[in-house]
């Protein structure tokens, strides 16, 4: 059984207060430029983290539970979600143990429903799936982990596009949100103000 | 090497005053400053950076606190901030934390400087003391503040108003929404008198600072148009300006040392590549935050002072204060509004501006003899919307929501449902358990030891926070407000901290005396919160500002003298 991070043990906390957690950041402006997942390639983290293709579309599966596309607003492909969240560990080196939280619950998740359905998780149907998801809903590591998972969609929801995700302000449209202004760029976002604050310019 | 006149450690609101003062006035100014140099441009409304990922705090990976406090059983429970994810840094740039303040400046009352003779029934058994000086002698800062910093909005009498050199303040106030308005006539159903707040944000321009523009985004968030009454914007750039002024960002001092003196003869600190640098100078000003400040003088220890800098008392580090209270909220279902009304409150305009301060001293007999109360701030939620995206993760028994119920449950509180919220701030009071010290346990990035708090509060603090958190919630219902809840508790906010190094007149009991310089160290001031005994009922940073532009005087009028 994967241990919940010691942070996450507060996960109020977390969700409020997460740079920690994700410094990598680093990320946004890099990770824009890093040819992500595509169906048949392996994600090799700078760890020793790699995310298979099965791993990855477990990670797509559980996304899609957690926010179907059921009509109500944009769906995880129109948040372009998975790329979001794949692109953070991608460049999460600083801080392993997220990117090792995220891929070990996709283990944990598949573990689960072999343990209780008798099949992987990409071999449920529907209605098994939906077993699976309130199980894990149930677990405690198990909600963390989805729990996680949510917030990550709600950044891909409403954080500026300038960061990959979002594209076309579909989330702040489906939400009526006007964002405040001025907007980042290139100038001031994630990456340009993480290298000044490690005086890295 | 060059020797400075000053060199002033930390550049916020407690730093900012005497910065721009002693350039102003001719005198060689050196600061040193732990984070980089944001510039105006450098601020976009972008929750990655200011609220997901915390780029304005110090890293927890490298840097943090030992936080302690009761658990349920009562028992003292040590807990770091890096376990705990709860920061208890709040800016760490140019200008610290004022850049990203809320800006409520309410000013002390006069009965703030002098709780222990005023209500000695209710703070017996408590550290709390008199200030050293009194609300005549902070109002001419109070006054500059208004004009140097800028203060909004409109001065109306009420039952704890307090006295005024000037007639209004400087600018006029910000636009408000219609909520404002509502909250006042609501008020008064319960013949409560609201009053407009004042803002450290200028609604008209000040040299190169703009006007506020409304941004829609605001606290925790750096201004875009230096409207918000930043240290860095009112005042740093100007210091700059005189050629008077040097500031060092990336500058993290952990030593003042007195060598085997009682004066200070240089600061050590690390640069960004970790080396260790010095810098010398007739006076040293310190102003990093209370909790830092007390670690600071803690970790200059010499032969003179074993005990840590300044504290041969064993003063330095006690009595810390954050602010008692709480917040309460409500929630308005829009389609229950009529069209003109929605039409007007659903708008991208959060500032309410309105006050009370009717409990600030509570006369109820139910409640017992007259005693220290405190304000009430009302507020609409902020508009960026992760906070109120989480709000939405669980269900009413706390289970975690997923699917089709949670996209619905999102959809409709964006779109159908707004809240409005309440702040009450009311006194910490001082106690044996609430302080600062070094951690024996860990250290930080460099090797030095974290600072150690320990959260003791009174119930006394928690018992007036209910009561000023009842009649908020009464006030909220009458505008129309449901689904109405507070929280009240003795869990600090991270963002309001003061003492550690409270003034005073006698050197047994306090750590500066009455014009912030330490009773034991010469060439030694502290401006920042530390200085307070007791914090008031209000947000702190007024008062910093004000103290700070005080003792800038004092400070100009001894280095002239010594000329």
């Amino acid at each position: 059984m994967p241990q919940i991070p010691e942070h996450l043990a507060n996960l109020e906390a977390w969700e409020s207060s997460r740079r920690r957690f994700v410094k990598s950041v680093l990320l946004a402006g890099v990770a824009l430029q890093i040819p992500i997942f595509t169906s048949c390639s392996n994600i090799t983290f700078k760890g020793n983290v790699k995310v298979s293709d099965e791993q990855a579309s477990i990670l797509n599966l559980v996304l899609n539970k957690l926010w179907p596309d059921d009509g109500n607003g944009p769906s995880i492909k129109d948040l372009n979600t998975q790329n979001y969240i794949l692109n953070l560990l991608l460049q999460e080196e600083k801080h392993k143990y997220h990117n090792k939280f995220i891929v070990e619950g996709i283990d944990w998740a598949n573990e689960t429903s072999k343990e209780n359905l008798k099949a992987d998780i990409l071999n449920l149907s529907s209605d098994e799936l939906d077993k699976l998801m309130e199980i894990m809903i149930e677990d405690e590591y198990g909600s963390k982990w989805c729990s996680v998972l949510i917030t990550y969609t709600y950044e891909s929801l409403i954080l500026d596009p300038e960061y990959g995700a979002q594209p076309n302000e579909v989330g702040w449209t489906w939400l009526g949100h006007t964002p405040g202004s001025p907007r980042p760029d290139s100038s001031n976002n994630y990456d340009a103000l993480f290298k000044m604050v490690n005086d890295e310019v | 090497m060059m020797k400075y006149d000053v060199c002033v450690v930390g550049s916020g609101a407690g730093a900012g005053p005497v910065i721009y003062e002693l350039s102003k006035a001719g005198f060689n100014v050196v600061v040193l400053e732990k984070g980089p140099w944001f510039n105006t441009e450098h601020f976009s409304k972008d929750e990655m950076v200011a609220t997901r990922r915390d780029l304005y705090k110090s890293d927890l990976e490298g840097e943090f606190h030992v936080v302690e406090s009761k658990n349920d059983a009562g028992e003292w429970e040590a807990k770091t901030t890096q376990a705990s994810g709860k920061s208890y840094w709040n800016g760490n740039c140019v200008g610290g934390s004022s850049n990203f303040m809320s800006a409520y400046f309410h000013r002390l009352k006069p009965n703030d400087f002098k709780l222990a003779s005023t209500y000695p029934d209710t703070y017996e058994g408590s550290n709390t003391v008199d200030w050293p000086i009194s609300y005549d002698d902070l109002e001419p800062y109070y006054a500059k503040v208004e004009t140097e910093i800028g203060v909004s909005g409109k001065v109306v009498p009420h039952k704890a108003l307090e006295p005024r050199s000037t007639e209004d303040f400087p600018y006029p106030p910000l636009g408000t929404n219609v909520f404002g308005e509502w909250v006042k006539e609501a008020a008064k159903e319960e013949n409560v008198q609201t009053f407009p707040a004042p803002r450290g944000i200028i609604s008209s321009p000040k040299g190169k600072r703009k006007a506020c523009y409304h941004s829609n985004y605001c606290g925790s968030f750096g201004c875009s148009s230096d409207a918000k009454g930043s240290s860095r914007a009112a005042l740093l750039d100007q210091a700059i300006e005189t050629g008077n002024c040097k500031i060092i960002p990336h500058a993290k001092v952990f030593h003042l040392d007195c060598g085997d003196g009682e004066e200070i003869q240089r600061a050590k600190y690390y640069d960004s590549s970790g080396e260790k640098n010095i810098v010398e100078a007739r006076l040293f000003v310190v102003a990093c935050q209370a909790v830092e400040t007390s670690r600071l003088l803690l970790m200059s220890k010499s032969d003179k002072f074993p005990n840590g800098l300044a504290n041969n008392s064993g003063n330095v580090g006690k009595n810390l204060l954050f602010a008692g209270g709480g917040a309460g909220s409500g929630i308005f279902d829009l389609n229950k509004l009529d069209e003109d009304k929605r039409k007007k409150f659903d708008i991208p305009l959060t500032f309410v501006n309105q006050a009370t301060q009717d409990f600030y001293e509570i006369d109820d007999e139910e409640f017992g003899p007259v005693t220290k109360g405190g304000t009430i701030d009302f507020l609409i939620e902020h508009s960026a919307p992760m906070p109120k995206l989480i709000r939405q993760k669980r269900d009413e028994n706390g289970k975690l929501l997923y699917g089709s119920a949670l996209k619905s449950k999102i959809h409709d509180s964006f779109r159908n449902k707004k809240r409005v919220r309440f702040e009450v701030f009311n006194d910490w009071i001082p106690n044996d358990d609430s302080f600062i010290k070094l951690s024996e346990e860990h250290v930080d990035k460099w090797g030095d030891p974290v600072g150690h708090i320990r959260i003791g509060y009174l119930d006394e603090m928690i018992r007036v926070g209910k009561y000023i958190a009842k009649k908020a919630t009464r006030i909220l219902f009458h505008t129309g407000a449901r689904d109405l809840q507070f929280t009240i508790s003795g869990a600090p906010p991270r963002n309001l901290m003061a003492g550690g190094c409270r003034f005073g007149t006698d050197p047994k009991t306090s750590v500066l005396d009455a014009n912030c310089q330490a009773h034991e160290v010469n060439n030694l001031y502290v401006t920042d919160a530390s200085f307070m005994p007791t914090g008031g009922s209000v947000p702190y940073t007024f008062t910093i500002y004000a103290n700070s532009f005080r003792v800038a005087d004092k400070i100009i009028e001894r280095l002239n003298s010594e000329a």
